[in-house]
Order: C-alpha cells, then sequence, then structure tokens
C-alpha cells in the first residue's frame, strides 16, 4: 500500500465540501495512480530513472498550505515583469501583480471552470495522476484572444524551509486566446536544503494564430524531487517558443508533451540541464504531428559533471495524413567526468510519407584539440575548458530574446561553471 | 632564442624525430621544408607543448629555459605561438570573447592591467585592416563557417593580437590562393623585428617567394639534412628532395 492511500483519505475528508464533479474526478484519478502504481525499470518510457524514493520516504502532505516563512526574493528580471507569485503553494497576492487584460484565478478555497480543469489523463503517467487526485495549488489563467501582453508573466513557484518532508502537487493551466501573444516564464525556485517534493502539472492551450514563448526555469533545491508535466496544445497556425532551464534538485524527471490541433502551426522546443554531484535529470519529449504543415524543432542539451546522470528521451510521431511536416530532433551531451552517464534516446514514428524529418544524438567529452588550440593561445586548462562548456551551453540560450532573462541565465551558468571547476 | 639540442620524439609510441638540431636566435627566420611525414608538423607542436608527443632523448631551450616543464599555457604566457595547420572550429564560441580572453590572460600573466572591451574594440579593428578581415568576422564563433583561407588569416590576427616572441607557421600557405597568400606574408613580414623569430613551416617555394627567410632547413626522415640560405628553395625547386636523400 501506498503512503499515499490515507493522505488521500483525509485529504479528500477535509475536501467535503468541494463540488461532488471535482470529488468524483479526484477520486477516479486515485484509482488509476493506484493501479499503475510507481514507474520501475521494466517501463520502457521509465526505465532510466529510479523513482523508489516515492515508495521508501513518505513525504507529508497538508490540505493547508504550509506556513510561510519570510522570503528573500531577488532576481532581476522580476522588475520588468508581472510576477506570479507562490511561498510554498500560497498564492502571495500581495506581491503579485496581475494584468488587466487576462482572467487569473488561483486555486485554494475555489475551482473555478471547473469543466475546463477536470480532463482526464490519457497518458499512463502516474505522477500525473497524483497531481489530479491532490491538486490544490496553482491557476488558472485565461488570456482572451486578440491580447498582447507588454510585460512577461513570471510565475514563482517558491519552496522554503520546512520541518517535514513535505509534498506539493501544483497545477498551472494557461489558455491563450486566438491572436493572442505572450511571454510565461514558469521558475521553480528552492531556497531550502531541506527534501521536499514538487509534483508539478502545466497544461498550455495555444489558440488560433497565437504565439507564445515560454521558458521553464528549474532551479528547485539541492535535495528536491521535482515531477513535472507539461502539456501543450497548438492551434492553427499558433507559435511556440519554449526554454527548459533545469540546475536544481535532486531527481528530476519532465514529460512534455506536443500536440499540433491544427495546420500550420510551429513549435521551438530546446532544453538544457547542468548536473553536478549526484543529481539526475530525466526529460522525456513526445511531439505529436497529427496536422499537415507543421513544423518541430529540438535541441536538448546536458552537460554533466561528477557523479551526476542524464536520460533524454525523445518521441516525435507524425500520424498518417500529417504531410509536409517538418520535424528536427537533436540532442548533444557533454560528459566533463568518467564518472557522469548519459542516456540519450531520440525515436521519430512516421506514418506520412510527404515529410522531413531528422534526429540525432551525440555525446562526448571536451575535445581535446580544442582544448589545446586555447590553451595554445595562453588560456589556463581551466578557463579553457571554462569557455568550451560555456560555448557548448549557450547554444540553447542564444535566440532568448528576452534581454534580463538571458543575463540571469548566462549568470547562472557562470557560477554553475565556476561551481564544478572548484571541485 | 630557440635553442634545440638532439631532440628525439615520439608519438602514439611511433619515432618521429631523431635527433634535431636547430638555433634561432631573434630577428631571424627560418624556414623548414619537407614532404609530408619528416616530422615538420611535429617539431612545431613539441615547442608549442602537444601533451601525447614525448620527448625521448635532447631538449628544447627557449630564451635559456628547458621547455620540457612547461604547461602548454605558460609556453604561451612567455611568448611563443603556433599557427595551426588546421585551426580547430569551435562554434558556441565567440572570436572576439576568445581573443579578447586570451589577451587578458597574457596581460594578467605580465603583471599588467586587463584590457576593456571599448579599448580591446580599438585594438582588433587596427589588427583586422592588417590582414583584411572583415569585422563581421568578430561576431562568428572560432573559425566557425570560415573558408580555408579566413581560417589562416584569423590566426595571424590572433599572433599580431598576442604579439609573440616565436611564432611558428605550420603550414600557413596550405590552401591559400595568392592574393590571401600575398596578406598573410605581409602580416608576418610587418611583424618581423630583431626581438622575434619566426619558424615557418612549409611544403612550398611560393610562401618563402613571399616571406623570405635567413635560413631553410630540409627535414628528412625526423633529422636535418641540409641547410642553406634562401636560394636554396630554388635548387629544391628545381631538384626536389631526392639528391638530399642520397645524402644521407
Amino acid at each position: 500500500m501506498f503512503f499515499q492511500q490515507s493522505q488521500f483519505e483525509s485529504f479528500l475528508a477535509a475536501s467535503e465540501g468541494d463540488r461532488p464533479e471535482l470529488l468524483a474526478f479526484r477520486k477516479k484519478a486515485y484509482a488509476q495512480f493506484k493501479e499503475l502504481g510507481f514507474p520501475n525499470r521494466h517501463w520502457e518510457n521509465w526505465q532510466f530513472t529510479n523513482f523508489s524514493v516515492f515508495e521508501k520516504q513518505k513525504f507529508e502532505f497538508s490540505p493547508k498550505p504550509l506556513k510561510s516563512y519570510s522570503i528573500q526574493l531577488n532576481i532581476p528580471f522580476q522588475e520588468n515583469a508581472y510576477n506570479l507569485i507562490f511561498v510554498n503553494g500560497v498564492f502571495k497576492e500581495k506581491m503579485s501583480a496581475i494584468p488587466s487584460k487576462v482572467q487569473f484565478q488561483p486555486f485554494g478555497k475555489e475551482f473555478p471552470n471547473l469543466n475546463s480543469l477536470l480532463i482526464p489523463d490519457t497518458d499512463l503517467n502516474p505522477f500525473q495522476a497524483l497531481n489530479s487526485a491532490f491538486f490544490n495549488t496553482g491557476f488558472l489563467l485565461d488570456i482572451p484572444p486578440d491580447t498582447k501582453l507588454n510585460q512577461p508573466l513570471h510565475l514563482i513557484y517558491l519552496s522554503t524551509k520546512r520541518s517535514q518532508t513535505t509534498m506539493a502537487h501544483p497545477r498551472f493551466q494557461i489558455m491563450l486566446g486566438e491572436n493572442s501573444e505572450a511571454e510565461i516564464i514558469e521558475h521553480y525556485l528552492g531556497q531550502t536544503q531541506a527534501a521536499y517534493w514538487n509534483n508539478v502539472s502545466t497544461v498550455i492551450k495555444i489558440g488560433e494564430n497565437a504565439g507564445l514563448k515560454h521558458t521553464r526555469l528549474q532551479e528547485e533545491g539541492s535535495a528536491a524531487y521535482h515531477i513535472g508535466s507539461t502539456t501543450w496544445d497548438l492551434g492553427k497556425l499558433s507559435r511556440l517558443n519554449s526554454s527548459q532551464i533545469v540546475i536544481g534538485g535532486k531527481l528530476f524527471r519532465h514529460n512534455l508533451k506536443i500536440s499540433f490541433k491544427g495546420e500550420f502551426a510551429q513549435a521551438v522546443i530546446k532544453g538544457l540541464s547542468l548536473t553536478s554531484k549526484n543529481q539526475h535529470t530525466d526529460t522525456n519529449i513526445q511531439v505529436e504531428h497529427a496536422s499537415p504543415h507543421c513544423s518541430s524543432t529540438q535541441l536538448f542539451k546536458n552537460v554533466l559533471a561528477d557523479d551526476s546522470n542524464g536520460v533524454f528521451t525523445g518521441r516525435v510521431l507524425v500520424r498518417a495524413g500529417s504531410q509536409k511536416t517538418e520535424a528536427g530532433q537533436s540532442s548533444k551531451n557533454l560528459l566533463l567526468s568518467d564518472k557522469a552517464r548519459m542516456f540519450s534516446n531520440p525515436q521519430l514514428e512516421i506514418y506520412a510519407d510527404d515529410v522531413k524529418c531528422a534526429h540525432g544524438s551525440t555525446t562526448g567529452q571536451i575535445d581535446a584539440d580544442a582544448l589545446f588550440y586555447f590553451r595554445s593561445r595562453g588560456l589556463s586548462k581551466k578557463t579553457a575548458k571554462r569557455i568550451l562548456v560555456k560555448g557548448f551551453a549557450d547554444e540553447v540560450l542564444q535566440g532568448q530574446t528576452n534581454k534580463s532573462l538571458l543575463l540571469y541565465l548566462e549568470q547562472r551558468l557562470d557560477s554553475w561553471l565556476h561551481g564544478i571547476s572548484r571541485t | 632564442m630557440l635553442d634545440i639540442k638532439n631532440l628525439h620524439v615520439t608519438v602514439e609510441g611511433k619515432h618521429i624525430l631523431k635527433g634535431i638540431n636547430l638555433r634561432v636566435k631573434a630577428g631571424e627566420l627560418h624556414a623548414i621544408m619537407g614532404r609530408n611525414g619528416s616530422g615538420k608538423s611535429t617539431l612545431a607542436n613539441i615547442i608549442t607543448g602537444r601533451e601525447d608527443y614525448k620527448i625521448t632523448k635532447g631538449k628544447i631551450l627557449y630564451k635559456g629555459f628547458d621547455l620540457s616543464k612547461l604547461s602548454i599555457e605558460k609556453r604561451a604566457l612567455e611568448g611563443i605561438f603556433m599557427s595551426f595547420q588546421y585551426p580547430v572550429v569551435i562554434p558556441g564560441v565567440n572570436n572576439t570573447y576568445f581573443l579578447k580572453s586570451a589577451l587578458n590572460a597574457k596581460l594578467k600573466y605580465l603583471d599588467q592591467p586587463e584590457i576593456n572591451a571599448f579599448d580591446f574594440m580599438h585594438l582588433i579593428k587596427e589588427k583586422l585592416k592588417l590582414v583584411e578581415m572583415d569585422e563581421s568576422y568578430l561576431s562568428r564563433g572560432v573559425n566557425d563557417g570560415f573558408s580555408g583561407g579566413e581560417k589562416k588569416r584569423n590566426e595571424i590576427l590572433q599572433m599580431l593580437t598576442l604579439e609573440p616572441s616565436l611564432a611558428i607557421l605550420d603550414e600557413t600557405d596550405s590552401g591559400l590562393d595568392i592574393d590571401a597568400l600575398k596578406i598573410i606574408a605581409k602580416g608576418v613580414n610587418n611583424f618581423r623585428s630583431k626581438d622575434r623569430a619566426f619558424l615557418a613551416i612549409t611544403h612550398y617555394k611560393r610562401l618563402l617567394d613571399y616571406m623570405v627567410p635567413d635560413y631553410i632547413h630540409v627535414l628528412i626522415d625526423g633529422k636535418i639534412v641540409h641547410t642553406g640560405g634562401k636560394e636554396l628553395a630554388d635548387e629544391l625547386e628545381e631538384k626536389g628532395y631526392g639528391w638530399l636523400e642520397k645524402k644521407i
């Protein structure tokens, strides 16, 4: 029996006042989770990551949010953004700013627009099912048609110190209306060395001819577990540009799913994972081309130091009839230590005949010739390595049009590089 | 400047240099000629400090110091520069950033203040003119998308920026058309001074028409078998290397 069983029962008891359809949804989701159980090494899509901690360790769950401590936030790109700040699951209205043009409803006591929330999970993802059973924080964000936001929306989900090892199941649902343009930064930040588990679900729907710039930045605490599930539905002629930056956490798994629901839509997805010590990051992306004339480009990079592990599984599925699809997928990985390991597994599955698809994967160490070249110009071995790794990682950051976010990411990359070269 | 004594070098266990003796004084330009596989590039790389090349006998003295204890970067900081036969392509690293980092490493080593971005741009634009390179090179990755000639000009640009005492030009003429060759020779000739020494490695006389050497050495099977003045280039052009092989 899972620890979650009794936690779920007491959660339901505490949620008695909720609407019956929400309770039914939760029960169904929990039943699905119970049937699936946590992934083990026999699960093809999950086999390179050890999830046993979620069975061995009890993560406390409180139907009421944690007490929030005084917090310090010092993020430069915060200043020119609409900040949506959560501290340990509690929405901080006073610290946040919501643009007048959008509908924003944080979860807590009420669950607005229930019908749009209660989407049955079709993927066999036990973490997603757990999120459906337990979610009690997050928001619903509705950006109406023909809206252009003048500043990015910056979601900060902050986890601070705590006396117990806890779990949280935030859910973020974002709808971008027709012809609208927005930039969203989804930022998970840990300011504690304590262990905790964030099991996040993000659902994004991009309407016809709408454009979304999205950055998901994972900077959890060093003992944190972060499981994420993100789905994007792309309407006709829509554009998605998304970057996944992974720096923090002890164990990280992210399932990404992109579905093309209309013609002529484009998605550019990039990822950069920087790991050291015994960190483990696992990215699993599925791109489903179910409409003709759409294009998807993926570039995922891992830089692995010390004993860290990385997993990348990418599947591009081109359904029958999705002619003129253009899909590219590239996984490039740099090992900085003999003990670091990378599992990369790009896959293409094509059922249409008039398509352009390519994929590739490389994993290697720092190029000895490049290192010799730089050192022969007077750069120390350490500096030469740092510049080469930075150059490798920078390819993912290039093209970031938000200058203050780019500056922040470059600084984070620099401090990460300094951190690993110290050891 | 450079004093090589009975130098023996192995590369991956293969005996390549078999007793090189060579003295290069400040102010001189020496050319090393020879067929493919004679050990010319090995000589350039061992002076630069390539780590997988092993000295089994003899030594290299630079400004009177034994080089064998010095790391690659220390040699560079002490003023040794090699223009690579095959400059390495490094996409994600910006040319300007690389050059500025290298120059600042040198200034720091010399206990001089680092150069700021403004002064560096001013300096680099002056140097670019000398090798007739476009300013757009500066925003590109290191040798990324460069033609053969552009890569070699970039090497010379680096040399002019870092101002070494000893420059080794490893087949800097290979893959160049005559215009690019003239530009490079001009860059080198303007850089020659009584305080600097050059070692030019080449297959062809062509380079030496534009970059006139004080001495020419012929390398055959890891040994210098013949040394002459600049007129030796004409003799080699006419007779090839066969007559020297017979002399061994």
